[in-house]
């Protein structure tokens, strides 16, 4: 019997056969994918987010059912439908780079920066990524995935999701360049949280 | 602050919690694709409706661009809201992420949290009054579209099983687990959430929204709750003063010249007068964020970490939760009280009249009248009103 203590790969499989299982699964995962994909492209992301899951139940023979968290994989789903909108998406950091220094946010990270000019100069360096850096940068920052989990999503080689994100890390730091109250750490070192786990 | 951490924190997106018409479309669309092919056909009314939905949300995200840019925001919230309180129960549902979600909201006059001499004076010690009951119980539903608030009276009558029945707010005595078992097996709902308050919370709760403007027709007061307002006219409630007028069970009111009992139901008058009170604050509270999106986020943040939950609540929940109490969400709330009657067996003690499971939620705004002397009711009926 499966419940809501069965591991992803479990229910899916036991999808195969009573398919209202997968339910568990949107229950479990949707809320996070949905956010991210709004979180890139606005209120289009609900519609990414929802053929997601019609897209991985469809298609859920495919997975593997050993694997406990199917996260990487519906990311991965979600990844190939947002770049449906990639348009759509550098449209919006466009217009994110045109806000009003000063302008924003009643919720300070940290008095000292102004949310503004670094919501702007953000949008410029994440517009300016080639999209696969953009990608591999995102997963990571917004979605929280490991390296590991990373690779599965985009199927790549961890090593190249490495070298993505330091890529994309130098030029984002490049861009937010000399906001105040950026710290930024020297372009040439890039710390690894993916290294640590 | 490195780059990360500013791209982390950073939402160049204008909804900040999951919005519950996306997802009870992208459910249905799931729905359909496991149902198979047949039942793709017919998807049309789903679609008016996340139109609908769409547009007005578009809406509102044009007014926040307007007004504040983006938020700066959901990183810093979710740290914090790993701080709140949390409470080990089990729950009767499922712990699921997805509306209508039920939520068991219990007001707690535990003193368990008076830490120093101030509070000791304000609300006595765990000495003076040992243990905990509920002052207040009541039943939250959330759905898509609107929020309902059913009250529990305390002294309803409720078996536990072995024993006579006893009423509702002793079961407390014996922790929340105690009450939520009872609520669920007499009332026939099953509750996914518990969420508590004692007093301190409840006033962090009010001073954090500003106070809560509430007409006072004519001086009231309530020497047990400590309630004492002389001064009649539309008066702004600290959360001191909130307290003491929510909990107060003896109130009097100044009629022709003396204090007469302007609450002879006791319990059932509180409740009405609670239910005004939250309905104030949730109006407030929503007029003052305003379009304000990062102020709302704000507000609810500090309403998150005023509460105690239970330990299966996601950090969405919580703030989705905290979120309806100060008005973000759907508009519309409304607010019943579970039918009762004088028990015929026990005197001061209620039995429940109504039905039972799901359909308690669905008769809103039967806010039991009041049955003062017809003076004192007259006088009074404008107490609690929002101004």
């Amino acid at each position: 019997m499966m419940d809501s203590s069965s591991h992803d790969g479990e229910l899916i499989r036991a999808s195969l056969d009573v398919p209202e299982q997968f339910a568990v699964v949107f229950e479990r995962h949707y809320p996070a994918i949905d956010r991210y994909c709004v979180r890139r492209i606005g209120l289009d992301g609900h519609d990414v987010s929802s053929s997601t899951f019609v897209t991985a139940f469809r298609i859920r023979d495919r997975f593997d059912p050993t694997r406990a968290n199917a996260a990487p994989w519906l990311y991965g789903i979600a990844g190939n439908g947002l770049r449906h909108h990639r348009r759509s998406e550098l449209r919006r950091l466009r217009a994110y780079e045109r806000v009003e220094p000063g302008a924003v946010s009643s919720f300070d990270i940290d008095d000292r920066i102004d949310a503004g000019a670094v919501g702007a100069r953000l949008a410029r360096g994440l517009r300016t990524l080639p999209t696969r850096d953009r990608d591999a940068l995102l997963l990571f920052a917004w979605a929280d995935l490991s390296y590991e989990q990373i690779a599965d999503a985009l199927v790549i080689p961890i090593g190249t999701v490495r070298s993505r994100i330091s890529r994309a890390r130098i030029r984002l730091r490049n861009a937010l360049g000399e906001v105040a109250g950026f710290h930024g750490d020297a372009p040439s070192t890039v710390p690894l949280r993916g290294d640590d786990q | 602050m490195n780059d990360l951490d500013l791209l982390r924190s950073w939402v160049p997106s204008e909804l900040v919690e999951v919005d519950p018409m996306a997802a009870a479309d992208a459910r249905d669309a799931l729905h359909d694709a496991i149902q198979g092919p047949t039942a793709e056909v017919a998807a049309e009314p789903r679609g008016r409706r996340r139109f609908a939905a769409r547009a007005l949300i578009a809406a509102t995200v044009t007014t926040a661009l307007a007004v504040g840019g983006f938020v700066v925001a959901t990183r810093v919230v979710d740290d914090r809201i790993d701080h709140v309180k949390r409470v080990d129960v089990n729950v009767g549902g499922d712990g699921r992420l997805t509306l209508p979600t039920t939520v068991l909201v219990v007001g707690s006059d535990s003193r368990d949290f008076v830490q120093d001499p101030a509070q000791a004076q304000a609300f006595g010690t765990p000495a003076d009054t040992p243990g905990k009951r509920s002052d207040t119980m009541m039943l939250v539903r959330l759905d898509a579209d609107r929020t309902t608030a059913v009250a529990l009276p305390r002294d309803l009558l409720v078996s536990g099983g072995a024993g006579p029945p006893r009423q509702l707010n002793s079961y407390f005595d014996a922790g929340p687990q105690s009450l939520l078992d009872a609520v669920q097996r007499h009332l026939g709902v099953t509750i996914d959430h518990y969420v508590e308050l004692d007093f301190a919370q409840f006033v962090t709760v009010v001073d954090a929204v500003g106070g809560v403007r509430m007409t006072v027709p004519v001086p009231i007061r309530d020497s047990y709750s400590g309630l004492d307002i002389a001064t009649p006219g539309c008066r702004n409630f600290d959360g001191n003063d909130a307290l003491a007028f929510v909990r107060s069970r003896h109130l009097e009111s100044w009629s022709d010249g003396r204090w007469v009992d302007a609450s002879p139901r006791a319990d059932l008058d509180r409740i009405s007068r609670q239910q005004r009170f939250l309905d104030a604050l949730v109006t407030q509270a929503r007029d003052r964020v305003g379009d304000d999106i990062g102020s709302a986020v704000d507000l609810a943040d500090k309403v998150a970490r005023a509460m105690t939950v239970d330990s299966a609540m996601s950090r969405d929940q919580i703030k989705q939760l905290a979120g309806r109490f100060i008005g973000q969400g759907p508009r519309t709330w409304s607010f019943a009280t579970l039918p009762v009657t004088a028990s015929a067996t026990e005197p001061g003690r209620l039995d429940s009249t109504g039905p039972t499971g799901p359909s308690i939620f669905d008769h809103p705004n039967t806010t039991a009248t009041t049955t003062t002397t017809p003076a004192a009711q007259s006088a009074l009926a404008a107490l609690g009103n929002s101004c």
